[in-house]
């Protein structure tokens, strides 16, 4: 028997080795050859000797287990030792928490801010397939209106991309039989719109199909909302009988609380429709429908936004003329269908805006690490020296990194809550805004994974450089003269200059939205709404069946509020402006003996009926001809103002005084235009004239009215008298929104405002983390060189030459960081700007809109309905 | 490492054979019939609870007898009193008699 062991326990052997631990496989290799020899010696045979060996594995097990457990101590003691160390550079340590803390904070917040907007989640089952569908006019640049009854029809037919669909439209109706009469938003609906929805009852059941027929008893289904205040939560509301604009209907049920949808509706009533709408519900050019739709499981809101918009557009391409040619379809999931597009892009920007804050910081923080790593580079080649692999170096790098990244991520955590405190401060009380953004277990989770890839992604380049680092090298590298510490400091130096590019990019960002806002408040409005009151009223028909009673008490308001003390001017209005107003009805022109639409060209303009009192309580002056009067009523000529933008576009060359317009469709009379108004700021927006004509109330018929009332002194001490005259005239309607016209369009640029500060705020922050870049990068370089700068000194260099040759290494990379900004910024800014039709940002301020879209919001959610 | 009042059976076994002179690995085995699966692994478990120790054999000696040198174990102080304490534990499971067989088994044959 040869001494040399069989080749198969050899092999064995090999295999168990590889469980052992390193640094003990030696000797327990030598051992189990021992063992195994002295077996053969013994027992004079190699029977049983491969399952003898097959012990070893056991025993490599055991040792390896071992060492695992040995491992996991270490861990602990390093992280202690970790800790330590780091409390042992408060200034690495607090720069470090900072910069993480400032980036992870602002990340965020506007995550929380993007998930009050776009993620609240619809309570319904399988929300996510459920889509809004639209109409879109490529032709006059119209996204998102309603759809024509035979539109739906075609539409939503394709059972190829829809499960159901519904459709719905918002009414004001009067509502009685309840506690108090009032008058409600109140949707009517299709049928199949709640099957569609899938929503629950609280009480009794939700409107079927039985309750379309024309024949069958009219039904109701009460909001939550409505239950609660107007029927005292009475669980014996079913099957009473209320009043809705004066027609009995029977309460069917109860919608299940937060489950109504449209959100603003307070009741549901069916349509009565049967299966043949009346013919002027089906004209396709009709569109007055909002619809409702579940996608199949396998569509996504894409794929059925590019059917059915194909399919649209080519059959309005086909069989429409005029600007209706251009009509499309859009699909949009429920979810961000209640987000309009101005407040998503508003979003977008912001995001950008804290993508850029959070590389700054991850930037800063990589830096940091590189210094840290630096001055850590004795200690660890130290470590190599006793043995640490380059894997334990590098885990004892990337370990300091996420120990920092907790803290700072905890950090971010406390200031993104202090700042979604500060911004529910910010928004206007009361105003409708019922975004309530807060943190939750997801943004935070959230968070803190943000902050752990920052800090790891920014912490490689200091791992691997440590578990490469040559130890002969870095032990004998004391004033960075190696080619080692030349190479350190060229990756910091670029990461400074990319600092200071990207802060630079954002404080563009932030300086030309700051720049706009003030351009937006300090704008000419064309109008002076300092001194203005408003208010809305809403008669209800019961009090007021005719319109004859309604003019008389729009009258009998206007007149008395004119006589009563401090109050100058007064008029009652359909649309209050700046954006104020609820409601904005919109309608189509055409020039008398032009031709009419589709083959002629139709003019939009917004439709504002007041009294001649509205011109002096705004303080503007027709540019041409002349303003409405106190002459102009019911019996004489009909006429009509227009705003500069409308003559512009129905008469671009000839002179539209004196020539006679109608609104199409809707009525048949003829109306002389009689002057020109400025463009008057009619939204919340300045720079963004459009169309609008003015026709006398006394010509036209209205029933949610609202007023404007110029008063002599301050608006404030003028509202007692308001009160007081109203009452006097009729103590049972109620006066709606009674304040400042100039305070109620502040609370329309909230939004705005709230856009700015964020984003100045964010430009702010990125200048310090650069700042503090460029500092602690001057800094350390000042630190490993002292002694070449004793040296510099030595030979006869003046303080003040010593001085200038580091400032002067600093101020390369800012002018470097601050050219490359620059060029990056125009780009940036150029690209916003394309967005607007007018020209570079900073040509035209105004124009640059992106900054401030979220106050577009609240007018849309307004305009859809 | 768990003290001597819970030493597991096999490691009482062992440290009985270090006791009687068995100095490694192989002559254990012979010694308790245990397998090299539990008597490598339990070696360095008693060597690190300190009831146990080992020390690696003379290299010239092993040299001269033209074998690789051995891994040397000897139970500690603390090893014999564990030993004791093991021993009399189990000595505690008194003889007695399992259909119609008496255990332990040697005392029926003495």
């Amino acid at each position: 028997m040869s001494p040399k062991l069989p080749e198969m326990v050899r092999a064995l052997l090999r295999i168990a080795q590889l469980l052992v631990p390193a640094h003990r496989a030696a000797s327990w290799r030598r051992q189990w050859e021992a063992e195994l020899s002295h077996r053969r010696m013994v027992s004079g045979s190699d029977r049983g000797l491969v399952r003898f060996t097959l012990g070893a594995f056991r025993h490599a097990g055991f040792m390896a287990r071992e060492e695992g457990m040995t491992m996991t101590r270490g861990f602990l003691v390093d992280v202690a030792f970790t800790m330590r160390s780091l409390s042992r550079r408060p200034a690495f340590l607090m720069l470090s928490l900072a910069t993480l803390g400032v980036g992870v904070g602002s990340a965020t917040t506007v995550v929380s801010v993007a998930e009050a907007v776009l993620l609240r989640s619809l309570p319904f089952a399988e929300a996510d397939r459920l889509a809004a569908v639209y109409s879109s006019n490529a032709s006059t640049g119209m996204n998102r209106f309603s759809v024509s009854y035979p539109d739906f029809v075609d539409w939503t037919g394709r059972s190829d991309l829809f499960e159901s669909a519904s459709m719905y439209a918002y009414r004001d109706r009067d509502l009685s039989g309840s506690d108090d009469p009032q008058r409600l938003l109140v949707a009517v609906v299709h049928t199949g719109f709640f099957e569609t929805l899938r929503g629950g009852a609280a009480l009794g059941r939700l409107l079927g199909t039985s309750d379309q027929d024309p024949q069958a008893e009219a039904t109701i289904v009460l909001g939550h909302g409505l239950w609660v205040s107007s029927f005292g939560s009475d669980p014996e509301v079913i099957g009473r009988t209320v009043r809705v604009d004066g027609a009995p209907h029977t309460v069917i049920g109860v919608v299940a609380e937060g489950e109504g949808w449209p959100r603003e509706a307070a009741a549901w009533v069916p349509l009565q429709y049967g299966n043949s709408p009346p013919e002027q519900v089906d004209r396709r050019s009709n569109h007055m429908w909002q619809v409702l739709a579940r996608l199949r499981a396998d569509v996504s809101p894409n794929a059925a936004s590019q059917q059915v918009g194909a399919m649209a557009r080519s059959w309005y391409t086909n069989n429409a003329t005029g600007t209706e040619r251009g009509i499309g379809a859009a699909v949009v999931s429920l979810g961000s269908a209640n987000v309009p597009g101005e407040a998503a892009l508003g979003l977008g920007v912001m995001g950008t805006a804290v993508l850029l804050v959070l590389l700054i910081a991850c930037i800063n923080q990589s830096n940091l690490l590189l210094v840290h790593a630096w001055a850590r580079a004795r200690e660890l080649s130290l470590r190599a020296a006793l043995g640490a692999g380059r894997s334990r170096l590098a885990a004892l790098v990337m370990g300091e990194s996420a120990l920092l990244a907790l803290g700072g991520g905890a950090l971010g955590v406390g200031l993104a809550h202090l700042a979604l405190r500060g911004m529910r401060t910010l928004a206007p009380e009361g105003s409708g805004n019922d975004l309530d953004p807060h943190l939750n277990a997801f943004v935070v989770a959230g968070a803190l994974g943000i902050a752990l890839m920052a800090s790891l992604i920014a912490g490689l380049a200091p791992a691997l450089r440590a578990s490469r680092s040559s130890m002969a090298e870095a032990l004998n590298d004391g004033g960075g003269r190696t080619s080692q510490g030349r190479s350190w400091a060229r990756i910091r130096r670029s990461l400074v200059v990319a600092e200071i590019a990207l802060s630079m990019v954002l404080l563009t960002g932030a300086g030309l939205t700051i720049r706009a806002f003030q351009a937006q408040i300090n704008s000419d409005m064309h109008l002076d709404a300092e001194g203005v009151l408003i208010f809305n009223v809403r008669l209800p028909s019961s009090g007021y069946p005719d319109q004859a009673l309604v003019t008389q008490y729009y009258d009998e308001a206007v007149s008395r509020l004119e006589s009563a003390p401090g109050i100058v001017a007064v008029s009652a209005t359909s649309s209050l402006p700046l954006g104020v107003s609820r409601f904005r009805t919109r309608r189509v022109f055409v020039v008398e003996g032009a031709p009419e639409p589709p083959a002629g060209p139709d003019f939009a303009a917004q439709w504002i009926e007041a009294d001649p009192g509205y011109f002096e309580a705004l303080s503007v002056e027709p540019l041409r001809g002349r303003a409405l009067m106190a002459d102009d009523v019911s019996g004489s000529v009909p006429v009509i103002m227009v705003n500069e933008s409308m003559a512009r576009l129905m008469s671009p060359e000839q002179e539209i005084l004196g020539r006679r317009i109608r609104s199409w469709r809707d009525e048949n009379m003829l109306r002389e235009v009689v002057g020109v108004m400025p463009d008057l700021q009619l939204g919340s927006i300045a720079g963004r004239s459009e169309p609008a004509v003015f026709v006398p109330r006394a010509q036209a018929e209205s029933r949610a009215m609202s007023f404007l009332v110029r008063t002599a002194g301050k608006p404030g001490d003028a509202i007692a008298t308001v009160r007081a005259v109203m009452g006097e005239l009729n103590g049972d309607v109620a006066l709606d929104g009674l304040r400042g016209l100039e305070a109620a369009h502040r609370d329309e640029l909230a939004g705005v405002r709230i856009v700015t500060v964020l984003f100045g705020a964010f430009g702010f922050l990125a200048l310090i983390l650069a700042v503090g870049g460029v500092y602690g990068l001057v800094a350390t370089s000042v630190a490993q060189r002292t002694r070449e700068l004793g040296v510099r000194r030595a030979l006869g260099g003046t303080a003040g030459s010593v001085r200038t040759m580091v400032l002067m290494e600093g101020g390369r990379l800012a002018l470097l960081g601050l050219g490359i900004g620059v060029v990056l910024a125009i780009s940036v800014a150029e690209l916003l700007a394309l967005a607007s039709p007018s020209g570079p940002p900073w040509a035209r301020p105004c124009s640059w809109r992106a900054g401030f879209p979220l106050c577009e919001l609240r007018a849309s959610v307004r305009l859809r309905r | 490492m768990p003290k001597s009042k819970s030493l597991p059976v096999g490691a009482v076994m062992i440290l009985h054979a270090l006791a009687r002179g068995s100095r490694y690995g192989f002559d254990i085995i012979e010694q308790t019939g245990l397998t090299s699966g539990t008597v490598y692994p339990a070696l360095d478990r008693l060597e690190n609870a300190g009831l146990a120790r080992s020390k690696w054999e003379d290299a010239d000696l092993a040299r001269r007898e033209k074998r690789p040198s051995r891994r040397y174990f000897t139970i500690t102080g603390a090893g014999k009193t564990a030993l004791i304490d093991g021993l009399a534990r189990y000595r505690a499971l008194a003889p007695l008699t399992i259909d119609g067989v008496a255990y332990p088994v040697r005392e029926q044959t003495s």
